[in-house]
């Protein structure tokens, strides 16, 4: 095993479109990494750099301590799952996952025992003598990791590994593979556009968007300090409810005003965000989260709730608890960051956030407790924990007040959480 | 009236295939008749051993129809294999690398096998003179890889566009070689399609007449086609029925060989760029 870096790396195709731009990171040694964004954002060209089935065009990569820039794939240790799994339909299960060891011209006792090993930690023992196209989705997914697992490469890529699974499958292999990477204290890359996957599985995440790096932390710290709107509002699902809000000065301290309403921003918050004190008076971005919503009829206000009337659009009821669409009266954020990950979710989605824009109306989702009876077109009035507010600068897009902290000044030393 | 559906269909069917094959059975006919007999009126259906086996052994061993066939074997069989082991890698080229101009390369490629034989066979003639390959095999298989060679790589770039890429990149990372991958991984994969190919080459070239008739000008080194024709023209008076021995004994190597390989080629075309 042995640690990845990137630094400075760049992707220009051909055609001059670019892939990845500046892109700098330092993945260490056993460390479970995911590369998450968009589709476009440039995560599978960055992994496909590193496994050198994409010529590097800029900066360079570094394996352990070899620069890998020029060396050919099968020159760079490293083991790959695909999307498609690519497994060889014409060899049995043992001759795929075999496979990459013969070709090194390992003696086949040792093959033997790496292959059924490897079928052990994956429950393909019964599977071997089978050809993929017998296998189900899962096992394919198994096989190929199998073929990356046997090989004990120097670092393990993986490019979307379950998107072809059925969603029940998918859970599974999630944990499945999270265990084995673990099990196995390998350094993995692991790409994705799914930002549940992304916050499970990774040791830390890093978000893309458009071939940029745009923040490298722990999940929960991705998820609790955006660096900025694009990760705020693609890390989160439901996504985190963003509106446009008038910073302004109250007798006990900072309020938001949200259309005619307003919220306190609680001291320690304020203390947390110094950068705060610069806004006041303009229009900053405010994100909040939908479980830290609550209908009001339920109670539960504490010192720090700040409360909201709106309007129910509609209900889903999920069973544990109850997904509420509320519209207020307030311009929503409509950046282009934003829009970008509506457009990533569905078109319709942009059309949506515009139209609410022009009607300076926001439509906000809170995960309201089973309790509520907040039924589409009532009157409603939400509360929300107003220690949990976000603040964004409209202009340049970035998260407000968490110091100086950019987000890439984040090293792994500090934050990975390194393994056993 | 599903029934009487099945029975038209059915009944067309037939016919086709009677249609079909008629020419074939009339050959056959011809061939077990002797001289005389072909111009009986009404044509009769009484055949006679003896003359079936003179008719045969003339051919077989006067006419030195062993010599054609032998011909044609190492015509066909060197010129095919020589354009598989070209048109596959190429075909894989083609698939998978982008190099300067490999798009309007390959669409060119197919191009030229429209070019009418008779257009090509005089040229094709100068320049095997000029080689001073008149008259050997040399000079038919040099021309023959040249016809095939389009055929194959076009079939070839289908079967290979059809195998994920993923399957190349992971075995790379697996740790071959681009010409490993071809060797070791996909070849087996591109099985079907190699049959294909050969087939379409091996009985284009079986069949051709025009450019071996310019390049052989002697009886040892004809294939079979020229022979037949030979035998025709040649020959005087006519002796259809003798022709029509060489047209079936031609037609039996294909024929068999059709058969062996149907099932690959029915998949092959179903499944590859030759639809």
């Amino acid at each position: 095993m042995a640690p990845v870096s990137f630094n400075e790396v760049g992707k220009v195709y051909r055609d001059d479109t670019r892939a990845v731009s500046d892109f700098t990171l330092d993945v260490a040694d056993g460390e479970f990494m995911v590369f998450v964004g968009p589709s476009g954002c440039g995560k599978t060209t960055a992994l496909r750099m590193v496994a050198g089935l994409e010529e590097i065009t800029e900066g360079e990569i570094r394996i352990g301590d070899r620069v890998v820039n020029d060396l050919h794939p099968r020159k760079r240790d490293v083991a790959m799952v695909f999307q498609n799994y690519a497994l060889y339909p014409h060899m049995t299960v043992y001759k795929n996952i075999a496979f990459a060891l013969k070709i090194r011209k390992m003696p086949s006792d040792e093959i033997r025992r790496r292959v059924e090993e490897a079928a052990r930690i994956l429950g393909l023992t019964a599977e071997l003598k089978r050809k993929p196209a017998q296998l189900s989705g899962g096992q394919r997914q198994r096989v190929a990791m199998g073929r990356a697992i046997v090989r004990h490469p120097q670092a393990f890529l993986m490019d979307e590994p379950l998107s072809n699974l059925d969603a029940k499958l998918r859970v599974q292999m999630r944990a499945e593979i999270a265990r084995i990477q673990h099990e196995l204290g390998a350094t993995t890359i692991y790409v994705t556009h799914d930002q549940v996957e992304a916050m499970t599985m990774g040791d830390r995440v890093a978000v893309l968007r458009k071939g940029e790096l745009q923040q490298v932390d722990p999940p929960q710290v991705v998820y609790e300090r955006p660096a900025n709107l694009f990760v705020a509002s693609f890390i989160g699902s439901p996504e985190m409810n963003l509106v446009e809000a008038q910073l302004e000065r109250g007798d006990g301290g900072l309020v938001c005003r949200i259309g005619d309403q307003s919220i306190a921003v609680p001291d320690e918050l304020a203390a947390q965000r110094p950068g705060l004190e610069r806004y006041v008076g303009r229009t900053v971005g405010l994100g909040f989260r939908p479980e830290h919503l609550e209908d009001a009829a339920l109670g539960g206000e504490t010192p720090h709730s700040g409360r909201l009337r709106g309007q129910v659009v509609t209900t889903e009821l999920l069973g544990s608890e109850l997904l509420t669409y509320v519209e207020v009266d307030a311009a929503p954020v409509a950046t282009a960051e934003v829009l970008e990950v509506r457009e990533d979710v569905d078109r319709s989605r942009v059309a949506a956030l515009e139209s609410e824009a022009r009607a300076h109306r926001t439509v906000m989702i809170g995960r309201f407790d089973v309790a509520s009876t907040a039924r589409a077109g009532s009157a409603i009035e939400i509360v929300l924990d107003t220690r949990k507010l976000y603040f964004f600068d409209l202009d340049s897009e970035a998260a407000i007040g968490y110091g100086d902290r950019t987000p890439q000044a984040a090293k792994p030393a500090e934050t990975a959480r390194l393994l056993p | 009236m599903r029934v009487l559906g099945r029975v038209v269909s059915y009944f067309v069917l037939v016919l086709i295939g009677v249609l079909g094959l008629a020419p074939f059975v009339y050959l056959l006919v011809l061939s077990f008749k002797s001289q005389l007999e072909l111009l009986d009126v009404p044509p009769s259906l009484h055949f006679d051993w003896a003359t079936i086996k003179e008719n045969y052994s003339t051919v077989i061993h006067d006419q030195q129809y062993p010599t054609f066939v032998k011909n044609s074997i190492i015509v066909t069989g060197v010129s095919t294999l020589v354009a598989l082991a070209l048109g596959v890698p190429a075909a894989y080229a083609f698939s998978r690398l982008r190099f300067r101009g490999s798009d309007t390369w390959g669409s060119t490629i197919l191009s030229f096998r429209f070019m009418p034989p008779i257009a090509v066979a005089i040229p094709i003639f100068l320049m095997i003179q000029q080689l001073d390959l008149v008259n050997s095999y040399f000079g038919l298989v040099l021309p023959y890889i040249a016809f095939t060679l389009p055929l194959v790589i076009w079939i070839m770039i289908g079967f290979f566009d059809e195998i994920p890429r993923e399957i190349d990149e992971a075995a790379l990372v697996d740790g071959l070689t681009r010409p490993q991958v071809l060797f070791r991984v996909l070849l087996p994969l591109v099985r079907p399609g190699i049959l294909v190919a050969a087939t379409f080459g091996i009985i284009f070239i079986w069949n051709e007449f025009l450019v071996g008739l310019f390049i052989i000008s002697s009886t040892d080194r004809e294939t079979i086609p020229i022979a037949a024709s030979s035998l025709l023209t040649v020959e005087s008076p006519i002796q259809y029925n003798l022709a029509a021995v060489v047209g079936v004994l031609t037609v039996i190597p294909v024929l068999f060989f059709a058969i062996l390989v149907q099932r690959y080629i029915v998949r092959g075309i179903t499944a590859g760029a030759v639809r």
